[in-house]
C-alpha cells in the first residue's frame, strides 16, 4: 500500500516535471507565438516565413496541375511540406519545372530557362519547347 | 463560424453512423452512455471510410447524400428497436460521492485532455508522416470528390508508402468535405477525440473489473504519459491504431470473461478497424488470434463451439482487412522501409541472417523502456512488476494478458530484423524513428497490465 502510493506520488512528480520542462525549453514560446497568429500567418511560422514566400510565388506562378521538380538547398521536411502543400502541381522525374530554392546560378540546364525570379537563388526555371 | 458548426455536425453524424453499428453488434444491450459514444466515435469513423473504399470498388461518387443514405434508414429503426436507457438512482449517486483524491485524478486527465486539445489546434498539420503520408492524400481525395479511379495505380505512388491503409487520409478527407473547406487546422480535431475514446474506453474497461478509484487511477496515469499525449495531437495515423486496438483488446478480453458472443464480434470489428488504420495492425491482430486460440484450447477444453468462435472472429477482421491487402498486392504499392508488395515466407526466414542486429535492437528498446522523458516511469514499474510477480504473470487470466504484450514487445522487435538494409546501413536510423512510436500501440495494453497484478497484489486499496 506504502508503496503504491509513493510510486504514485514520483508518477505525479514526474508528471509535472515534465510538463513544466517541456514549457521551460521552448514549447511556451512556441505557443505565445502561434497563439498570436492567424491560421495563414501560422503555416508561415511551421513552414518557415521565407520557404513560404517562396511557395506562394510558386503557386502564383505555376499553371494549373503543372508538374515539377525540387532543386537547391532543402532539408527532407520541406521538401515533404512542399509537396503537401503544392498539389494539385505534381512532382515528377520528367517536369515542366523546376522550382529551385536557395539555389546556385550553375542549376540552370541548356533545356531549362528561367521563367520567374522571386529573389537571388529562389526562381523558377521552366522546360524549352522542342 | 459557420464552419465549426459544420465541424460539430460532421462529428455527430459521424458518431450517430458509429452507433448505428455498434447498436447492430450489441443489439439491446446497453453500455453506459460515455463508452457508447467514444466507441460511436471511433466504428463511425472506420465505417465511414469503409463506405468510400466500397463506394471506389463499384465507381460510385461518395457524395454526402449516398454515404448517409444507408443509415438515415438504419438510424430509425435501431431507435425503436433499441431498449430505452434506465436513469441512475439518487442513492447510487450519493453512493458514488467523489473523494478529493478522485477530484485530483479528475483534474489531471482533464488537464491532459485539454493540452492534448491545444496542441491540436494550435497549429495546422505538419508533422513528418502527418503531411508526407496522410494528409497530402487527404488534399487528392478532397480535391476530386472522393477517390480518383485511378489513384492507387498512379498517384498514391507520387508520395511515400503507397501500401499504408487509407483510413486516415478517408477521415480527414470526410472532415473537409463536411466543413466545405480545406481547413487542415481544424482537421486535427480527429485525433484529440481519439485520445478521449482511448481514455474513455479504458476507464469503463478497468471500472467494470476493479471500480471507480482503481479505474481513475490507471486512467490517469495513461493519460499523463508524455509520449502518449504527445501522439494524440500530432497528425499520425499511430494513435488511431492504438484506439482500435485498444477497444479490440478489452473487448477480447471482455469476451473471455462473460463469453458474450457480441463482444468478440466487436473486438474482432475493432481488429479489423486496426489492420485498415496501419499495417502494425495486422501483427496485433495476429497476436491477438494466437491468444484466442491458446484461451479456446487450454480454457475452452478445445470445445468445437470454441473453435468456431475463433473462425468467426478471424472472417470478420479479414472481411474488414483484406481487400486492402488484395489492392496493395494487386498494384503493388509500396512500403519504404520494406518494399513492394506484401509479405512472403521467404521475407520471415531473412530475420534469421540479421541475428547481429540484436544487440542494437536490444539496446534501442532499453532506452525506451527506461526513458522517463517519454514515458514517465510506466516502463520500469512493468518490469518491476514483471521481475517480482514472474510465476503469477502467467497463471490464471493474466497468462493471455502477459503473452499478448510479450508476443507483441517480441513481435515489433523482430521487425527490425526483416527490414532490408543498404550495404553499411545502419538499422539504428530506422529503430531511432520508429521506435517511440510503435510503442505507443500497446501502451494502454501495458498499463492494463500493470493495473490487473496491481489488483491481484492488493496494491489498489489507496
Amino acid at each position: 500500500m506504502k508503496l503504491a502510493k509513493t510510486t504514485l506520488i514520483i508518477w505525479v512528480f514526474f508528471w509535472i516535471l515534465f510538463v513544466v520542462r517541456g514549457l521551460y525549453k521552448g514549447e511556451f514560446r512556441e505557443y505565445r507565438a502561434l497563439l498570436q497568429r492567424d491560421a495563414e500567418t501560422k503555416r508561415a511560422y511551421i513552414v518557415g516565413e521565407d520557404l513560404y514566400e517562396f511557395l506562394n510565388f510558386c503557386l502564383m506562378n505555376l499553371p494549373r496541375e503543372s508538374s515539377y521538380q525540387l532543386r537547391g538547398e532543402l532539408k527532407s521536411i520541406d521538401e515533404r511540406r512542399l509537396v503537401y502543400y503544392l498539389y494539385p502541381h505534381k512532382k515528377s522525374d520528367n517536369p515542366e519545372y523546376l522550382l529551385c530554392y536557395n539555389a546556385d546560378r550553375d542549376i540552370v540546364r541548356k533545356s531549362f530557362y528561367k521563367s520567374a525570379v522571386f529573389k537571388t537563388g529562389q526562381f523558377i526555371l521552366r522546360r524549352r519547347a522542342d | 463560424m459557420l464552419e465549426i458548426i459544420r465541424l460539430i455536425l460532421c462529428l455527430a453524424v459521424t458518431s450517430i453512423i458509429g452507433w448505428c453499428v455498434l447498436s447492430l453488434i450489441l443489439y439491446k444491450e446497453r453500455k453506459p452512455l460515455f463508452e457508447e459514444i467514444a466507441l460511436s466515435y471511433g466504428l463511425g469513423m472506420g465505417v465511414i471510410t469503409l463506405e468510400a473504399m466500397l463506394f471506389w470498388f463499384v465507381n460510385l461518387k461518395p457524395t454526402l447524400f449516398n454515404i448517409l443514405l444507408p443509415w438515415i434508414i438504419i438510424f430509425p429503426i435501431i431507435i425503436f428497436i433499441k431498449p430505452k436507457r434506465q436513469g441512475v438512482s439518487l442513492s447510487v449517486r450519493v453512493r458514488e460521492r467523489l473523494h478529493l483524491f478522485d477530484i485530483f485524478l479528475l483534474s489531471g486527465i482533464a488537464i491532459e485532455v485539454f493540452y492534448s486539445f491545444f496542441r491540436a489546434l494550435i497549429k495546422p498539420l505538419e508533422s513528418y508522416d502527418g503531411i508526407a503520408i496522410y494528409a497530402v492524400r487527404a488534399k487528392v481525395f478532397y480535391e476530386a470528390g472522393g477517390i480518383p479511379q485511378d489513384f492507387f495505380n498512379v498517384i498514391t505512388k507520387l508520395f511515400p508508402n503507397s501500401s499504408y491503409p487509407p483510413l486516415l487520409p478517408i477521415s480527414e478527407s470526410w472532415i473537409y468535405a463536411f466543413m466545405g473547406n480545406f481547413n487542415d487546422l481544424l482537421v486535427k480535431i480527429i485525433f484529440p477525440l481519439y485520445f478521449i475514446a482511448i481514455l474513455v474506453v479504458f476507464y469503463f474497461a478497468l471500472k467494470e473489473l476493479f471500480g471507480r478509484r482503481s479505474a481513475l487511477i490507471f486512467t490517469f496515469i495513461l493519460a499523463a504519459i508524455p509520449q502518449f499525449n504527445k501522439f494524440s495531437s500530432i497528425g499520425y495515423a499511430d494513435f488511431i491504431l492504438t484506439f482500435y486496438f485498444t477497444a479490440g483488446f478489452l473487448y477480447l478480453f471482455n469476451w473471455m470473461r462473460t463469453r458474450r458472443v457480441r463482444y468478440l464480434i466487436l473486438s474482432a470489428v475493432l481488429l479489423g478497424l486496426s489492420c485498415w488504420t496501419k499495417t502494425e495492425g495486422w501483427a496485433l491482430f495476429l497476436a491477438c488470434a494466437f491468444i484466442l486460440f491458446l484461451f479456446v484450447s487450454l480454457n475452452l477444453k478445445g470445445e468445437r463451439k470454441g473453435y468456431l468462435k475463433l473462425i468467426l472472429f478471424i472472417s470478420a477482421v479479414l472481411v474488414i482487412g483484406l481487400p486492402w491487402v488484395h489492392i496493395v498486392d494487386t498494384v503493388q504499392l509500396e512500403n519504404e522501409a520494406y518494399g513492394s508488395g506484401t509479405f512472403g515466407l521467404n521475407r520471415l526466414f531473412t530475420a534469421f541472417l540479421n541475428l547481429d542486429r540484436c544487440p542494437r535492437i536490444a539496446y534501442e528498446f532499453q532506452k525506451q523502456f527506461f526513458g522517463p522523458k517519454k514515458w514517465n516511469i510506466i516502463w520500469i514499474i512493468f518490469l518491476a512488476l514483471f521481475a517480482l510477480n514472474l510465476k503469477k504473470a502467467f497463471k490464471g487470466e493474466m497468462k493471455y494478458i502477459t503473452l499478448l504484450l510479450l508476443f507483441i514487445i517480441a513481435g515489433y522487435g523482430s521487425v527490425y530484423l526483416l527490414m532490408p538494409l543498404k550495404e553499411s546501413e545502419p538499422i539504428n536510423i530506422y529503430i531511432s524513428t520508429s521506435l517511440s512510436r510503435l510503442f505507443i500501440h500497446f501502451t494502454p495494453l501495458c498499463v492494463y497490465w500493470v493495473a490487473s497484478v496491481c489488483k491481484k497484489r492488493g496494491y489498489l486499496e489507496i
